[in-house]
């Protein structure tokens, strides 16, 4: 899947890179980039202010105002100066397709709110272009998070260390189908992608399994059940059929053998002699 | 409408209520802020069984010399129904015509995008529609006979309108008073799986007549699944309409299902489907092998172990 959202088409898509905490997504998201500057796709670098290290919250963070990046040409003295920054940011509609990349997001979400991003992503893909954004999942809120998801036609959540990388991500086409793979992103030195693998192996799945309906569901789609809970599975394996009868001392007598048991009552003659014994014929 | 995960089929829906006003000629008003309302109207599905004319075909000649009924000849003509069929299919592969879209009296919201909007406060941005809708629903036609007058807001409360739930809600009750006055009809659709308080969803049901939620398959297991190979998702039903009657009909069956063709969006009642092979129900007993061995012999036993014919 990942291999798939290189290769396709990327106007009008935008990818939202969660990282979980080791913040490895930068590897991936550079090599994202770099792919694309391959493809003679002009990237443009979003401002995005302070590291995420400084946003209150967090360790060693700063209530101050926001401070001057390590950027020239870049002057913040507040959130609008940023806004304005964002709006200047955002290309014109038309050909080429540009690629907006959003280093840090989550300082951008601080900063801004989520509805200048999002509206950022509309914009940007209604005009064509891409947006890629890279968040720290630990400096967001999961309320501004699902909002980013919400407009991001890609979500990819990055785990692992260095240059090999456990990538879980829901991908959109444009036909409408979402599918949704973990994959395991190997990169190079010069941050290249040079492996993609499931990260588990698909299993041979054998044919009597596939008929039948073994994927848990989650519950609460419908009001009636699907399947079977642990404690039903064993009652039905305990329950003894009613004409069944508890074994009368002897072992099994094994199969194709027939037995009738039959109890005689009050009313029934039952001796061993011929009934046609007297008949004068 | 409550919209599923990712929107597709509420809009998908929203845009079967805008295709039905255009094939009627109704008026309408189309409102977004996470689409361009322009493109929306020109991206209507067409009906599936005919095109929709820029033009009204003319009614049946006033002068025809009637040779049977003729004591109905000098009765003055009954006006042409403003409606045409109600309900239709439509095909999602064709767009309508803009020709017909051109002759139509539709509205936009918001008209244009000047600088400030962007930065213009949330309560701002509601009363500007509510003012909108209002100016719809009221507006009198002289010239020409009343119609019904629809409006389409597609992703009210997103995250663009900046607005909270609670503002949200709100807008929706006044919508609804508007809509009681003036006789208007409004679909509107919420992504309220954005929203984290269940009670202000539930307020926000409780704001209009018929509530509906759809809870689409995709990228969940459940589109994996055999029991819902058949359909595209769900179909929950909140809340239905009681105007005018002492009890809402709800449906018998809650477990609804939908399934969207190129043709058509049909909603069914969902059923398990036929249970067809005959291990499924098996796998159990092949698990307890043990237990199986320690049961006694019966009577009605077939010769092989397992066989479909023990029960």
């Amino acid at each position: 899947m990942f291999e798939k959202i290189l290769s396709v088409k990327p106007e009008g898509t935008s990818i939202l890179i969660i990282d979980a905490g080791d913040g490895s997504y930068r590897h991936l998201l550079s090599s994202y980039v770099q792919h694309r500057q391959q493809q003679q796709v002009s990237v443009s670098w979003v401002p995005c202010g302070q590291s995420a290290d400084e946003l209150p919250g967090t360790s060693g963070s700063s209530a101050g105002p926001i401070e001057q990046s390590d950027s020239s040409d870049q002057d913040w003295e507040t959130a609008e100066d940023i806004g304005r920054q964002l709006e200047a940011a955002l290309p014109l509609p038309g050909p080429p397709a540009r690629l907006l990349v959003v280093r840090d997001a989550s300082r951008l979400l601080h900063w801004l709110g989520p509805t200048a991003l999002c509206r950022l992503i509309r914009r940007s893909c209604d005009r064509g272009h891409q947006v890629v954004l890279g968040v720290l999942e630990e400096a967001v809120p999961e309320e501004h998070l699902s909002q980013l998801r919400h407009y991001s036609t890609h979500v990819l959540s990055v785990e692992g260390a260095g240059r090999e990388l456990t990538v879980s991500g829901t991908y959109r086409f444009k036909a409408g189908k979402v599918e949704t793979a973990t994959e395991r992103v190997s990169l190079s030195a010069d941050l290249v992608v040079t492996r993609v693998e499931p990260a588990r192996p698909v299993p041979a799945v054998p044919a009597a399994a596939r008929a039948a309906p073994a994927a848990p569901l989650a519950p609460g789609l419908t009001t009636f059940s699907l399947q079977l809970s642990e404690t039903e599975k064993q009652s039905r394996d305990r329950l003894v059929l009613p004409y069944l009868r508890p074994e009368q001392g002897g072992g099994d007598s094994g199969p194709g053998t027939g037995q009738i048991f039959y109890q005689p009552d009050a009313a029934d003659d039952w001796d061993e002699e011929d009934p046609d014994d007297d008949l004068d014929i | 409408m409550q919209e599923d995960q990712y929107g597709d089929y509420a809009h998908l829906v929203l845009s079967y209520f805008m295709s039905e006003a255009v094939c009627n000629r109704h008026r309408l008003l189309a409102a977004s802020l996470d689409a361009d309302p322009s493109k929306m109207i020109l991206e209507l599905p067409s009906p599936a069984d005919g095109e929709v004319t820029a033009v009204r075909p003319p009614a049946g000649a006033a002068d025809q010399r009637m040779t049977i009924a003729w004591r109905y000849q000098g009765l003055p003509q009954q006006p042409a129904p403003a409606a045409g069929r109600f309900g239709q299919h439509y095909d999602l592969s064709r767009y309508i015509e803009k020709s017909a879209i051109d002759a139509m009296d539709i509205s936009l919201w918001p008209e244009d995008e000047p600088p400030g909007a962007d930065h213009a406060a949330a309560s701002d941005r509601l009363d500007s529609l509510l003012a909108a809708c209002d100016r719809l629903a009221s507006g009198a036609e002289p010239d020409t006979a009343p119609t019904v007058r629809r409006l389409a807001v597609r992703s009210l409360g997103s995250p663009l309108w900046s607005a909270p739930p609670e503002l949200v809600v709100r807008a929706c009750h006044l919508l609804r008073a508007l809509l009681r006055v003036t006789g208007a009809v409004a679909m509107v659709t919420v992504p309220t799986h954005l929203w984290t308080d269940e009670a202000l969803v539930a307020r926000l049901r409780r704001c209009a007549d018929i509530s509906i939620g759809l809870e689409s398959f995709q990228g969940t297991p459940a589109a994996q699944s055999p029991a819902f190979s058949e359909y595209h998702g769900l179909v929950h039903v909140h809340r239905l309409s009681a105007r005018n009657v002492l009890a809402a009909r709800y449906p018998r069956h809650p477990d609804l299902a939908f399934k969207v063709r190129r043709k058509k969006f049909s909603v069914e009642t969902l059923h398990l489907p036929p249970e067809l092979s005959e291990t499924a129900s098996r796998s159990q007993e092949d698990d307890s092998a043990p237990a199986r061995k320690a049961r006694p012999a019966a009577g009605c036993q077939a010769a092989r172990p397992g066989a479909p014919l023990d029960f």
